[in-house]
């Protein structure tokens, strides 16, 4: 498979920012937890080994950074997957299915899209607390929707080819049709849109820590670190630079692997 | 369909044509071919041969990683490295097109009547009230009932054989000396084929429209052509009056051709005269010539040399063991 | 004796946005083992939904499709998979009718695995192997993707799909007409060929009247979902009952060049969701009369054995 130059760089990037997010906490002395009294909002330099400065109570911002890169993605990267088991399944049997099951499990699916999606989060907040848990259910809960209508677009699209037809003529039964002809032609176009999913879950998970509803302090996300940065944006910049940098790299390298995957995959540009 | 004397310059000049594509890929290769003003001529060959590359390079509608060189020449005018801005005033205006599905040719949002004035327009040749009724005109020039109803429909009220009749309809409307038509019966069927062909030969026999017709159907090319230039993997291997060519082939592989079609009159007994072995894919180089390998009458010779094209009276073919004249296929 | 398929009466009606059209329309065929059917048809005339239906790919909506004298549509879905062995299809469109993703061997192996699973991966290589030899490809090619081969090799290894399980009836939908002329000629000489060998009986259904004529040694004309004509061979194309054959045969063109007679017949522009009331071709028929407008023509035998629907047949409106 061969990958344009900006999806090989992005990858690259990607590859380099969870590696620094995995390793980099042991270049520094610092905890997440940890107070530094003696350094508050500290500008970023070598000082007391604080390389991305300190927050307002003191905290390294590299290590937390760091950390709450690893949330975010863990978040993003673990709801992506269940919107491919959950998507992917639902989508093709919808879509293979056709008729009336189809046209009842997609307006199931227009129902929970329309739903009032921050007022959900808050009852289920509510409910469970604020735990990295909560968020993930949240975001889960919804990340599937599109997944399994971009799966059951294409799955209509592959039903009307002929080979899925000869396999019907041959008397190959219905889940072995999906199994080995419908769910590896479906694979480009899932792969690609997994790949794009994931930036806009981080920015979810973002949005809903920005807002209060997500991962609670002292725990760090890219969302919480965020919204405290644009706090004291004015007096301390690089409290919300930093988060926003690896935010923006991140999201920018995901949308260029995902582009190159599907200049790489689509049958149409071979 | 009568001769007519040429001018001194053939309306259009291919000389030499050759399109490449990244990574050694050559779709065409040395083509020289001449039409005259009202002429007739047919491309033939099967997939891959490149006939319609070879047609699509005159107007300029190649993909862009195609490379051209050589020269063709148009009405006096050199088409290769000529601007972008003087191909789109020739397109349309001096220079029809008509491609082989008119379902996906025409677009489906707009109106039969739209579609047909945007060629007026974008020449500035008509608008308004003038561009609607050349539109109803040249439309009822293509034989479509109901002329002025049409012009409100949109392509797909219309069946197969409407549709490409608009799509003539649309090469025609501003008068262009030569009409490409790639493969323009091949998506129709058998019955509507007949009226298409017909109209094409109506509209192009009378001497003021060229026409170059790309077919794989040698019985269309027959009816509709008065010079016929067969190509294989690129390069033309034979070039005639039609008639006599496809009667009476020099060259091995136009045989070929001529006696793997099945007809009515065909044998019930025998196994059909095909040619064994698959045809070169297309932009594939081969060393000699390119037919050698299925070729029933390949010596030694064809395999090391590409034979020239070397001229015989009317016909030219390119072979170092050409059919004696004559040889009825 | 029983004939190996038939069809009954058969009308197939399709919804599209709450109106019905009728693809076939009171058809009514029967096939013998080992003999081949030809159905000659342009665009709109039911062939394809006559393919599907006598595959029980699509179900009828009035009539019966038979085969072995089973009545498909009374089958459990076990009895209809195991029938499926001894009844395939082959479709139009090379590349496409085999799954992209898969190789060559599995997709021709892929009906073995319904069939025949005891057959263990070794025994189905083998015969996969055994079997695209007879269709004319090298063993090797088992291991490409269908965009590796050619057209011509592609059909070879979609009919060696269709023959894995020995079947007696194979229906070809058109299946040469999108490969180039000289390659076409080598997969009717393949077919030919297998039906000798194999035994096998063919239904194959093409727009292509000289094609179909090497092949078939009956053949049914229909047009817009109704049976206008059918014949043996011999008297189809030389003595041709209805005018839509005799429009048929006229289209077809020659390397003499000269203009078809058909081509003064007017288009059919009527939408397919139009059932007239009398004949279906009245709209475009030369000789058509009154009563061809308001009473649908019956089906007629002649002294040949052919069956006709046409008024004017006996006075030879199709010479």
């Amino acid at each position: 498979m061969k990958l344009g130059i900006s999806a090989r760089a992005g990858l690259g990037i990607l590859a380099l920012t969870v590696l620094l997010a995995i390793v980099g906490p042991f270049f520094s002395p610092w905890h997440v937890e940890q107070l530094d009294w003696a350094r508050m909002a500290a500008a970023p330099g070598l000082a007391g080994g604080h390389f991305f400065g300190t927050d307002r109570l003191g905290r390294d911002l590299f290590v937390r950074t760091l950390a709450g890169v690893r949330v975010s993605l863990s978040i993003a990267g673990l709801a992506t997957l269940v919107s491919l088991v959950v998507g992917v399944g639902y989508g093709a049997l919808a879509g293979y299915a056709g008729g009336r099951v189809d046209a009842l499990m997609m307006r199931l699916v227009d129902v929970l899209y329309s739903l009032p999606y921050v007022f959900f989060v808050i009852l289920l907040t509510v409910v469970l607390g604020r735990q990295p848990t909560t968020v993930f259910l949240a975001i889960g809960a919804v990340g599937w929707l599109t997944m399994a209508r971009v799966v059951r677009a294409e799955t209509l699209r592959l039903r009307s080819l002929e080979f899925i037809e000869a396999a019907v003529a041959a008397g190959v039964p219905t889940p072995a049709i999906l199994w080995r002809h419908v769910v590896p032609n479906l694979a480009g176009v899932v792969l690609v849109y997994a790949t794009l999913t994931i930036p806009g879950l981080i920015l979810l998970e973002s949005f809903l820590s920005f807002l209060g509803l997500g991962v609670a302090e002292p725990a760090a996300s890219l969302g919480n670190l965020l919204a405290q940065g644009a706090q004291e944006m004015e007096s301390a910049p690089w409290m919300l630079l930093v988060p926003c940098v690896f935010l923006v790299t991140t999201v920018l390298a995901l949308g260029f692997v995902g582009e190159g995957l599907r200049d790489a995959l689509d049958p149409h540009e071979r | 369909m009568h001769s007519i004397p040429m001018s001194a310059e053939p309306l259009l000049a291919i000389r030499d044509l050759s399109i490449a594509f990244g990574g050694g890929t050559v779709a065409v290769e040395g083509v020289s071919l001449a039409l005259g003003r009202g002429g007739s001529l047919g491309l033939v060959g099967e997939s891959g041969a490149g006939k319609t590359q070879l047609a699509l390079a005159i107007p300029g509608l190649t993909p862009r990683a195609a490379r051209r060189s050589g020269s063709i020449r148009f009405d006096g005018a050199e088409l290769i490295g000529a601007t972008p801005a003087a191909l789109r005033k020739l397109r349309g205006a001096r220079i029809g097109t008509i491609f082989q599905d008119p379902a996906a040719a025409l677009a489906p949002h707009l109106s039969i009547g739209t579609q047909l004035a945007e060629v007026l327009i974008a020449h500035g040749l008509a608008r308004g009230a003038e561009a609607r009724r050349r539109s109803q005109q040249v439309l009822e020039r293509v034989h479509v009932p109901d002329a002025a109803a049409r012009l409100r429909q949109y392509p797909h009220e219309l069946s197969g054989g409407l549709q490409q009749r608009v799509m003539i309809a649309c090469a025609l409307i501003a008068s262009p000396a030569l009409i490409i038509a790639d493969e323009p019966t091949t998506a129709l069927d058998v019955t509507v084929e007949a009226g298409i062909v017909a109209l094409l030969a109506e509209l192009t026999g009378g001497g003021t429209t060229a026409l170059l017709l790309v077919s794989h159907d040698l019985a269309v090319v027959a009816t509709l052509c008065d010079e016929v230039a067969v190509l294989f993997a690129g390069r033309i291997v034979e070039q005639g009056p039609a008639r006599a060519v496809l009667r009476a082939p020099r060259h091995p592989y136009t045989a070929a051709l001529a006696a793997a079609r099945l007809t009515l009159d065909s044998a019930l007994d025998e196994p059909v005269a095909a040619i064994a072995g698959n045809p070169p894919a297309p932009g594939e180089r081969l060393r000699g010539c390119a037919f050698a390998p299925r070729c029933p009458r390949a010596l030694s010779r064809c395999a090391r040399e590409a034979p020239p094209l070397v001229a015989d009276g009317a016909t030219r073919f390119a072979c170092h063991a050409p059919l004696p004249a004559g040889t009825a296929s | 004796m029983t004939p190996l398929a038939a069809t009954e009466n058969l009308v197939v009606e399709y919804r599209s946005r709450g109106r019905r059209l009728r693809a076939l329309d009171d058809v009514s065929l029967a096939l013998a083992p080992g003999e081949s059917l030809g159905i000659v048809g342009e665009s709109g005339s039911g062939k394809s939904t006559l393919a599907r239906a006598l595959l029980a790919l699509v179900a009828p909506t009035a009539g019966l499709v038979r085969f072995k004298g089973e009545d498909l549509a009374t089958l459990s879905k076990a009895a209809l998979r195991r029938r499926r062995r001894e009844l395939t299809l082959v479709f139009q469109h090379p590349a496409a009718s085999l799954d992209p993703r898969l190789t060559v061997g599995e997709s021709v192996a892929e009906p073995l695995t319904v069939h025949e699973p005891a057959l263990d991966a070794a025994a189905r290589a083998a015969r996969v192997a055994a079997l695209l030899e007879r269709v004319g490809l090298d063993p090797s090619h088992a291991a490409r993707r269908p965009h590796q081969l050619s057209g011509g090799q592609c059909q070879r290894a979609a009919i060696a799909r269709a023959l894995i399980t020995r079947p007696e009836l194979v229906v070809c939908d058109e299946a040469v007409s999108a490969l180039d002329a000289s390659v076409q000629a080598q997969i009717v000489n393949l077919l030919l060929g297998l039906m000798r060998t194999e035994h096998l009986a063919l239904v194959f259904i093409s727009h292509d009247l000289a094609v179909v004529r090497r092949i078939a040694s009956r053949v049914v004309v229909l047009y817009r979902g109704q049976l206008l004509e059918s014949a043996p061979r011999g008297a189809l194309y030389e003595r041709p009952r209805h005018p839509y054959t005799r429009l048929l045969l006229d289209s077809v063109m020659t390397l003499e060049g000269r203009p078809s007679r058909a081509a003064g017949t007017p288009p059919d522009v009527e939408s397919p969701f139009a059932r007239p009331a009398g004949c279906v071709f009245a709209g475009r028929c030369p000789h058509v009369l009154a009563r061809c407008q308001s009473e649908r023509p019956p089906l007629e035998t002649t002294e040949e054995g052919a069956t006709v629907a046409c008024f004017r047949w006996r006075e030879g409106v199709a010479r």
